[in-house]
């Protein structure tokens, strides 16, 4: 099941009516009932590694916090990180490992037999709720949480549906409280929630799956279109990927504010950013603050000689880039975007400017910089994403595709949007406005959503990962 | 209370949006999306309201050879025929009984219509074709027509509220009604058509049938997949589209006039044999007498079409030069006449 389907829009209202229906005691089964149907509705089968995450790092806790024998501690926390990372690798990783072992072999033996890569089908949502359940038992090895004693709560931080298949990727002292606590049924979280999933379905169906449209036809024919179309190909993908993911995590703090649950923040305009780094900062804020957490600080942070932070910094970004896909072009991505970081730090790049135009000639280099490295990410292998880059310089005078005016003027409108949602999100923002303006913005965005949504509907893109 | 107040309030606002928002989007965004999503509703656009018959038709209709010196469809030659009446014609690749319903529903309900005429089309009963990667459009134009709201309709479309499959699962499923759906012919050792083309492609017949040669193999496999069927009347999908159409005319007091094409059963035999005759023919007597009942005029131009008239040499088609095309004209003219349609 996904947010922008038919049978999302008729499971929400379920799961609500039934949640507030029953007493407090009862709304953990309903959430986690609903949250495996809403997983097994996908798949029924992968639902056993779910629930082999959730026993088996709920007994991690207990069993850490039970020991006081650090060799003990260690050891269970390598099972439970082993096992985590063992799911990951074999579903996500297992075929990319095999295949370059076979690039290898064959370069050193000629006569080498490939061995053949494996029949695997990559179980939604795997490298989002296994991140999750590491930070939990990390953070009771650590000594920063209680290990969680009731299995029922425990299994719903591990697999609360709106979140479960591509975050906002939470911490066990964030989100396992919420669900404690007794939900009263308050009008506010349900306008907020709503327009959370009105905002979120617009920027998914009529933003990002129409900016698609165009995309898929640049990268499906690289050398008949011109260097503008790659251009605005390479923009246009910048706000595809944004507006759908971003789309996604909204509909799902939406979605779990109905259930007066907070999720994390996501994303806070990352592209008005002035530097990598607070790209960063701005972009996927989850997946950035785990890395900083539980990859840069142990491996010593800024702490370090120069060599160590900067190996940090790298470490963080190759993980980074693996973590989205097993691909080379994943690990490029990161790479780059490692290696910009370190420059804007050597340099103090990332201090802010306090002249509007220092100020714009930063925004307009890291915009730069994002979009061109969103070029790896969207290609398919390494040749593929050069091919794209030489086609840029060279394509000049090619007629090239053809393109319509409506996607400009859906992403003018949504960049107007996404500027007034800098301080506050667009359920806040739309407070304070007067009721007959915020009811004209409920009329223009759900027209929009209901007419111009795209009709090649494209999966949301963070699922791959 | 007070959330039951709000809530209530809500869905009545969200009700006079709808409204609203449908008349914006029928004077914005609509016309450009049929034309983009269900074409052939803007044929039916274009029809004379004032018209005394319509004909629904396929490729078979619009389909000309190359040097015919007549390029007319056969509608236009019906026309030409029963000059005391009016024909229009709505038509378009690939259409069959599903759209056709689609467009049966949306025909004007101030047209004053003495007849309708929809082309049936043999194949079209055949996975080969309930299965085609063509029917996620076809599906697509069918939703985008269906007499509800309009903006309604579009937004399904984007959340694929239609029978979207990729090509891959229609494939398979085209694969598993060739193995699952059985036939008997009597005396015959093949009771489905990967059967039937498995033995055929592993040349088995090359020695059996003189009129087969490694060039027209591909050609007589082809015939199988394509005419090789048993039509159920419970699961095969066009008959119950069929039926609907027959009760939407009756309701509209629309006479029902079915255009059974001609087949290319000389070739079929030749390269096949006469058990594949023997299924079409079964098919055939079928859909004429089950539709005869239901009381239909059904035009059966099946053996009607010499084999001189078909113009696809490498496809079985219903693709006839201007002989056939008139051929078949005549035919629905001399039923028309013979159930006094034509005042």
């Amino acid at each position: 099941m996904i947010f922008n389907s038919i049978e999302y829009i008729l499971f929400l209202p379920i799961v609500f009516i039934l949640f507030y229906l029953f007493r407090h005691k009862f709304r953990v089964f309903i959430l986690l009932a609903a949250s495996y149907y809403f997983y097994i509705s996908w798949n029924p089968v992968f639902i056993i590694l779910i629930i082999l995450s959730t026993l088996i790092d709920f007994g991690a806790g207990l069993l850490l916090e039970k020991t006081s024998s650090n060799s003990t501690r260690r050891l269970l926390l390598g099972i439970s990180i082993c096992a985590n990372l063992g799911f990951l690798f074999f579903f996500k990783y297992f075929n990319f490992a095999l295949e370059n072992v076979n690039e290898a072999m064959l370069a050193v033996k000629a006569s080498y037999q490939p061995i053949e890569a494996w029949d695997i089908i990559l179980p939604v949502g795997i490298s989002f709720y296994t991140f999750q359940t590491m930070s939990y038992t990390i953070d009771v090895f650590n000594g920063k949480t209680k290990a969680e004693k009731n299995l029922p709560y425990f299994a719903l931080y591990v697999c609360f549906f709106p979140q479960l298949v591509a975050g906002p990727i939470e911490r066990y002292n964030n989100l396992l409280p919420q669900f404690k606590e007794k939900a009263q049924l308050i009008i506010q979280n349900i306008s907020h929630g709503g327009r959370l999933i009105l905002y979120g379905l617009f920027m998914k169906m009529v933003i990002a799956d129409n900016l698609g449209v165009f995309v898929d036809a640049v990268y499906g024919d690289i050398a008949g279109a011109s260097s503008l179309n790659l251009l605005i190909g390479s923009v246009f993908y910048s706000f595809q990927i944004y507006c759908d993911f971003h789309g996604y995590t909204t509909i799902a703090i939406g979605s779990a504010k109905l259930f007066n649950v907070n999720l994390s923040e996501n994303f806070r305009t990352p592209y008005l950013s002035s530097s990598i780094t607070e790209f960063w900062r701005n972009w996927h804020i989850t997946l950035t603050t785990w890395f900083r957490d539980y990859i840069y600080y142990p491996l010593g942070g800024n702490r370090g000689t120069l060599l160590k932070w900067m190996l940090a910094i790298l470490s963080v970004f190759i993980v980074s880039g693996l973590w989205h896909g097993a691909k080379w072009t994943f690990i490029f991505w990161g790479v780059f975007h490692a290696l910009f970081v370190l420059f804007e730090k050597i340099v103090r790049w990332d201090k802010p400017s306090t002249k509007v135009f220092w100020k714009g000639v930063k925004w307009g280099v890291t915009f730069t910089l994002v979009t061109a490295l969103w070029v790896f990410f969207r290609s398919p292998d390494m040749d593929a994403a050069i091919w794209y880059f030489k086609s840029v310089a060279s394509n000049w005078n090619i007629q090239g595709i053809d393109l319509p005016l409506e996607p400009f003027i859906l992403l003018g409108l949504f960049i107007v949007l996404d500027v007034l949602t800098r301080k506050k999100n667009f359920a806040l923002l739309l407070d304070n406005v007067p009721s007959m303006a915020r009811g004209a913005i409920y009329f223009v965005l759900i027209f929009l959503l209901l007419s111009r949504s795209a009709t090649d509907m494209n999966p949301f893109i963070y699922f791959q990962f | 209370m007070k959330i039951v107040k709000y809530i209530t309030t809500r869905i009545i606002l969200a009700v006079v949006f709808l409204f609203a928002m449908n008349l914006i989007y029928l004077y914005t965004f609509w016309k450009e999306d049929v034309k983009q999503h269900g074409d052939v509703l803007e044929n039916l656009w274009g029809v004379d309201i004032h018209s005394d018959a319509i004909y629904f038709g396929e490729s078979s209709n619009f389909h000309v050879q190359e040097g015919d010196s007549i390029k007319h469809r056969i509608s236009y030659a019906l026309d030409s025929l029963l000059p005391s009446i009016s024909i229009a014609t709505v038509d378009n690749a690939g259409l069959h009984a599903g759209t056709y319903l689609s467009l049966v529903k949306n025909i004007p309900k101030e047209m004053n219509l003495k007849f309708v005429v929809v082309t049936l089309n043999y194949r079209s009963f055949a996975a080969n074709w309930r299965y085609a990667s063509f029917e996620n459009y076809l599906a697509k134009s069918a939703l985008m027509l269906e007499p509800s709201f309009p903006i309604l309709n579009k937004y399904m479309i984007s959340l694929k509220q239609y029978d979207y499959q990729s090509d891959e699962d229609r494939n398979a499923q085209m694969k598993l009604a060739w193995k699952n759906e059985k036939f008997t012919i009597p005396n015959f050792d093949y009771a489905n058509v990967i059967e039937w083309d498995s033995a055929m492609a592993w040349h088995a017949w090359l020695d059996i049938n003189p009129n087969l040669t490694e060039e027209n193999l591909p050609l007589a496999s082809h015939y199988i997949k394509n005419f090789a069927f048993n039509i159920d009347t419970v699961n095969n999908e066009r008959i119950e589209d069929l039926n609907t159409i027959v009760s939407i005319a009756n309701k509209r007091g629309y006479k029902l006039v079915f255009n059974l094409l001609g087949e290319n059963t000389i070739e079929a035999e030749k390269l096949v044999g006469k058990e594949l005759l023997y299924l079409m023919e079964k098919n055939r007597s079928f859909l004429v007498n089950y539709f005869t009942e239901k009381g239909v005029i059904m035009v059966d131009n099946f053996y009607q079409i010499p084999d001189s008239c078909f113009i696809d040499r490498s496809w079985p088609t219903e693709h006839y030069n201007y002989q056939g095309k008139k051929i078949v004209a005549e035919n629905i003219k001399k039923a028309i006449e013979a159930n006094e349609l034509h005042y």
